[in-house]
């Protein structure tokens, strides 16, 4: 008898095309770091607009993801409409109700849920569709409002296991509150180096598998480097622009040392993009991150950001991990980094417990 | 016992490399494969995948057996193996039940290959616990595709627990490609045997508890 081979065996893989969905169709998306969920979510938006010959909003969670989203759109020519949940659903409650949202004070933006959800019941959704990207960090009942409100199906992208706010949701809590279909899972990191990828499996505590890694080893392995002062870091930093260039991000914990950090790197190199985000600065259309330079930024503004190397500064604050929150925080910033990335501590030595929270040296260099 | 494994595993061993010929005559895996080998006896399945994949790919082996003696044959067998040239590198992880097996590498999406040789002749093997542990140890390795490879005694005595397991196969999304009793041309003889194989493809929808 003739035994099957290999390829007949695996004739019925069915390569996961997530765009297939039909446009009719809600869709739900779960990738982990590198998977192209951003990609995926502006592609979404741009063919249903096409499809629906009207303008389909999209929303993520903060105004930094909103500026990467926006950029990405640009790069292919897609005009797409992209607000923080924040803001849209202010924009969306006011223009039904003639009211601003009723919210818990003295939070501005700690919405009062329920009592919007009853003062709308009886309207019909406004939109035919509604794209979510980086839903794990918004709370589920934004999505039960969108799903009966704001717009007949969704396309929501999530990754639960990077959720960093303290009003995130879970895939389940997604699932049921916008009623999605059991969501499809990336399987495929096109982002960051083998060398990069096991160290942020080293943080992965979540339930996704871990991505096939699609890039080539480099023989880059990051780095644990100990630092005297804000100024030798700096000095470091910049030496590493003016040899390899490209884009770099700095991650701080403290905004304190976020200050500090780019004062220090705009007098080291005059004339090179240097840039500080933070929230309150407002000042993210004036920075794009991709471009040759660096950018300062903390974790919270760092998620959805991709730099060819990072530089995560306060290591001590970050480990060792007492809580799933904290792993998932290291698991999402090591991530962010495409070729080389670097750990940063110091002046203090490493406590025994932060020494003990970290990988081998063949995972990281000491 | 020693005796009894090298008569046996020399025909399972035959076999079980020309059934590994064949599947591989074309093409080989894109990423490296995880070998799940169920009562495996010292190494049989190992060797005859590494005699057939060579020594530019690598592969983890996970040898279930109840016999302690089986499986540290298996690893002598094995570490000689390794010596020779030709052969990849291979990961070994022996257990002596499907839920004992230890896994340290994070959840995947590696094909696997379960190799299920001669191990339904045996009358006191629950196939229903059997299928609920393979179940549960595959989510732990990978979400990638799976194939189920069986090889038996064309008789029917020793197939007797083969429909139970063919259709757990299809209740966990397995498709039958191949269900045969024939004979396979070995380098050193004519062998009758029945022959199954299962596939599984990649588990891309995450089904989420709940609602």
């Amino acid at each position: 008898m003739r035994l099957p081979t290999w390829d007949e065996v695996n004739s019925d893989e069915e390569q996961l095309n997530v765009l297939e969905t039909p446009l009719d169709e809600s869709l739900f998306v779960a990738g982990p770091p590198g998977s192209g969920k951003t990609s995926l979510a502006v592609w979404r938006a741009a063919t249903l607009a096409e499809w629906y010959k009207k303008q389909i909003p999209v929303v993520t969670y903060n105004r930094m993801l909103r500026r990467t989203l926006k950029l990405a759109a640009d790069d292919n020519e897609i005009g797409i409409d992209v607000s923080t949940m924040q803001s849209f659903v202010w924009q969306d409650y006011q223009r039904r109700t003639h009211n601003s949202p009723p919210t818990v004070p003295p939070d501005p933006f700690a919405y009062r849920w329920q009592s919007m959800i009853d003062r709308l019941q009886g309207t019909e959704p406004d939109y035919n569709s509604l794209v979510v990207d980086e839903a794990q960090d918004l709370p589920a009942e934004f999505f039960l409002y969108a799903s009966r409100y704001v717009a007949g199906t969704m396309a929501v992208f999530a990754d639960d296991d990077q959720a960093l706010s303290r009003q995130r949701s879970t895939l389940e809590q997604i699932k049921m509150a916008a009623g999605l279909p059991h969501p499809k899972i990336l399987g495929e990191n096109h982002r960051n180096t083998p060398e990069i990828a096991r160290l942020a499996e080293h943080f992965h505590s979540g339930r996704l598998p871990a991505a096939t890694i699609r890039r080539s080893h480099t023989g880059d392995v990051p780095r644990l480097v100990r630092s005297g002062s804000i100024t030798s870091t700096t000095r470091r930093i910049a030496n590493e622009f003016q040899n390899r260039g490209g884009s770099i991000g700095v991650i701080v914990e403290q905004n304190s040392t976020g200050r500090s950090t780019y004062e220090s790197l705009r007098d080291k190199l005059p004339g090179s993009r240097v840039a500080r985000y933070a929230n309150e600065l407002r000042n993210e259309d004036s920075i794009d991150v991709r471009l040759p330079g660096i950018t300062v930024l903390n974790k919270e503004s760092v998620k959805g950001q991709e730099f060819d190397t990072v530089f995560i500064l306060e290591l001590d604050r970050f480990i060792p991990c007492t809580s799933d929150s904290e792993l998932r925080t290291m698991y999402m910033m090591c991530s962010r980094a495409r070729d080389n990335l670097y750990l940063v501590y110091g002046p203090e030595p490493l406590s025994t417990e932060a020494e003990a929270a970290l990988p081998w040296s063949d995972v990281l260099e000491r | 016992m020693l005796l009894y494994a090298y008569w046996n595993q020399r025909r399972h061993l035959e076999e079980l490399t020309e059934a590994f010929n064949q599947l591989f005559s074309m093409n080989r895996p894109t990423e490296p494969l995880i070998a799940i080998d169920l009562g495996c006896g010292p190494f049989t399945g190992g060797l005859a995948l590494a005699g057939q994949l060579g020594n530019e790919e690598r592969f983890d082996y996970i040898g279930v057996d109840r016999s302690q003696s089986m499986r540290e044959f298996g690893e002598q067998l094995a570490v000689v193996a390794e010596s020779l040239p030709g052969t990849p590198q291979v990961e070994r992880h022996w257990a002596a039940d499907i839920s004992s097996v230890a896994w340290h590498e994070p959840l995947g999406w590696r094909p696997v290959i379960v190799i299920v040789s001669f191990l339904l002749a045996s009358p006191t093997l629950q196939v229903e616990a059997l299928m609920v542990e393979l179940e549960h140890l595959l989510q732990r390795l990978s979400r990638g595709a799976t194939t189920v490879l069986y090889t038996n005694s064309p008789k029917a005595g020793p197939n007797r627990g083969f429909p139970k397991f063919s259709e757990a196969l299809k209740d966990a999304d397995f498709r039958r490609v191949a269900d045969e009793i024939g004979t396979i041309e070995t380098e050193r003889r004519t062998l009758e045997l029945r022959y199954a194989l299962f596939h599984r493809g990649q588990q891309h929808t995450l089904r989420l508890g709940g609602h």
